[in-house]
């Protein structure tokens, strides 16, 4: 159960990885434009006040998955010893990105605008919190689906790990900042 | 039961080498100082995964359908197999 939840990839990579990871990002797109929420990062997640067009939120994902697969398999590529695939690398991160669907539903119970202490309830730092443990989540199958798809282990590949998402997370939110006219 | 082949000495975990073969037959002994193939110095495991890549003619595609896993899992195991192949050969030649 444990492996399934975290590390499905032994059984599931490639193109039908890639096909549910692709409906995966469509859902999570649709669900943040109905909750008014955008994953304006790899890891970021925000309600937004104003209402954008529902092209913002599909191009904020197109934009989040080609910046995590091409770093990462770039560092597949340089990195590792087996011959690694495109489509495994994009099918299993594209499929790591599943809990981002549970993220985007916590949307909907928060508010669009915190201007104060007083509009921080209980409720909205539980779903906070519920939210930030499906992006702790999303990190871990990440991982994974970067060690299984490039055949990199132990503390090699959580280095590499880490620098890639440095690079996907920041070349990602300056991408996505650039789609919003008042930022 | 079914014997297992011991290749690594209890003693200092080096390779074991045969000393002698028997015809089970008439008996004859033959003794000597032989290395194992490469193949029998692998673990049982890598034996089994060996024979099932030989079985679906090198196709890892149909392995990992036989298996229920997916391709990078198993061209992953194979790169190990062959990683330890190299570690075998290095050491019954000396290298190492």
């Amino acid at each position: 159960m444990r492996t399934k939840l975290f590390n499905p990839f032994i059984f599931l990579a490639g193109g039908k990885a890639l096909a549910l990871g692709l409906a995966g990002m469509v859902m999570a797109a649709l669900l943040g434009f109905f909750g008014r929420s955008h994953f304006n990062g790899v890891l970021d997640f925000h309600k937004f006040r104003d209402v954008l067009p529902l092209y913002i939120s599909f191009t904020e994902q197109a934009i989040i998955f080609l910046c995590l697969v091409v770093p990462f398999y770039a560092a597949g590529r340089i990195f590792s010893r087996s011959q690694i695939r495109l489509v495994d690398v994009a099918g299993t991160l594209a499929l790591a990105r599943w809990p981002m669907i549970l993220t985007a539903m916590t949307g909907f119970g928060l508010p669009a605008d915190i201007r104060g202490l007083a509009d921080i309830t209980a409720g909205v730092i539980v779903l906070a919190l519920v939210g930030f443990v499906f992006v702790i989540w999303m990190v871990a199958l990440s991982y994974n689906a970067f060690s299984v798809s490039c055949n990199i282990k132990g503390s090699k590949a959580v280095s590499i790990f880490i620098v890639c998402l440095l690079i996907a997370e920041i070349s990602a939110f300056y991408c996505c900042s650039q789609l919003y006219p008042h930022s | 039961m079914a014997k297992k082949l011991p290749h690594i000495c209890p003693s200092c975990s080096s390779l074991l080498n045969v000393k002698s073969l028997i015809c089970s037959h008439c008996d004859t002994e033959v003794s000597g100082n032989y290395n194992l193939p490469a193949l029998a110095s692998l673990t049982e495991e890598d034996q089994q995964f060996i024979i099932s890549f030989v079985k679906c003619s090198g196709s890892l595609k149909i392995m990992a359908q036989d298996l229920g896993l997916s391709y990078p899992t198993v061209r992953n195991m194979l790169d190990d197999v062959i990683l330890k192949l190299g570690v075998v050969q290095k050491k019954s030649t000396g290298e190492i």
